[in-house]
């Protein structure tokens, strides 16, 4: 194999994981323009209540874990970093139920000890069918692979046979 | 994010376009199936994402978040063209074979470019830059829904409806792996 290649095929997933570490670790940084709308995980939101003051406005995603029998607050379930709730009093919730990923824009209250909460504005449900749809993309791709460019565990390469080049030459 | 399927069918609307006109199918269509690998390769980070979920593994799952801001951006896009054109090692033009790689990474982010309707959501390209004022989108539609597959399939039927009505389905005919 070309050093270059192998260069490469060793580099760059190397160097993906990395960036990717390297998200995960690096120091958080306050949002440039408090005036945009800030797109934000719930954890974020929890850790640094002294940047998210109100009326800043701001987005955020998770998974529905439970939901008050009044449907006017949520409990968004965050990850190993506890709960976060947000106060749907003006918007209506009812097509919520556990187990949806939801998107909430609302406004957040965290200065003011009395609302310890997000204040909803717009409430998104979702329900994802990419993972089931992905299934047929997957077996299209393994198709594509190994009868394609038959692929061989042998040599970890996708490409025909030198013999079958040259023949084919 | 549009599921697997989608994506393919975009690349696949894209082959069938660059097929149809001679000069250029000539030339190209050794590069189509790279293309399409190309066009799905971003979102290689989900079979990471469905083995963490399978284990329950918060950690594993956290990388496979932030290896989707990676490799949903720019320079995401030039890496795991470089890792995939690395399995080609006795292929000649190799740097077309990069570049194939490389344009269908290119497609999938512009595809993606359509989701989150709020402002302030979006793509991001600039990767490792990232926070609100960095996310890029069209603000079209939500992700993880069936809009884009209905509309990938409605261009795919189209396709195939031409060819049926013009018996010509020379997009399939040439064999990569032949002996």
């Amino acid at each position: 194999m070309n050093k270059v290649i192998r260069l490469l095929l060793l580099i760059s997933p190397v160097l993906i994981l990395g960036l990717a570490i390297y998200d995960m670790q690096r120091p958080w940084q306050p949002p440039l323009d408090p005036n945009t709308p800030q797109y934000i995980s719930i954890s974020l939101l929890l850790e640094h209540p002294d940047v998210y003051k109100a009326p800043m406005e701001v987005i955020i995603n998770g998974d529905i874990y439970n939901k008050s029998l009044s449907g006017e607050i949520l409990f968004l379930y965050g990850g190993p970093d506890g709960y976060f709730k947000v106060n749907c009093s003006e918007i209506d919730v009812s097509a919520i139920s556990g187990g949806m990923h939801v998107y909430v824009r609302g406004v957040s209250y965290y200065d003011d000890p009395t609302k310890e909460y997000l204040l909803a504005r717009e409430v998104y449900r979702h329900q994802s069918y990419s993972y089931y749809l992905s299934i047929p993309g997957v077996i299209l791709i393994l198709i594509i692979l190994f009868v394609g460019f038959r692929f061989s565990l042998d040599d970890v390469s996708f490409s025909r046979r030198a013999e079958e080049v040259v023949k084919d030459a | 994010m549009p599921d697997w399927l989608t994506h393919m069918g975009i690349a696949y609307v894209i082959i069938w376009g660059i097929s149809k006109v001679p000069k250029y199918d000539t030339r190209f269509r050794k590069y189509y199936w790279l293309l399409m690998i190309g066009m799905v390769a971003p979102d290689l980070d989900r079979i990471i994402r469905v083995v963490a979920q399978f284990l329950d593994f918060t950690t594993l799952l956290n990388l496979s978040y932030s290896l989707t801001y990676v490799t949903h951006s720019l320079l995401g896009v030039a890496l795991i063209s470089m890792f995939i054109t690395a399995f080609f090692p006795r292929e000649k033009g190799i740097k077309f074979i990069y570049l194939a790689v490389l344009f269908g990474g290119f497609g999938h982010l512009i595809a993606d470019l359509i989701f989150y309707p709020w402002v302030g959501m979006g793509q991001y390209l600039l990767f490792p830059l990232t926070g609100s004022e960095f996310a890029f989108s069209f603000h079209l539609v939500w992700p993880g829904g069936l809009i884009p597959l209905y509309i990938t399939a409605a261009f795919v039927l189209g396709t195939v409806i031409i060819d049926l009505i013009q018996r010509n389905f020379s997009v399939f005919s040439y064999n990569f792996g032949r002996k």
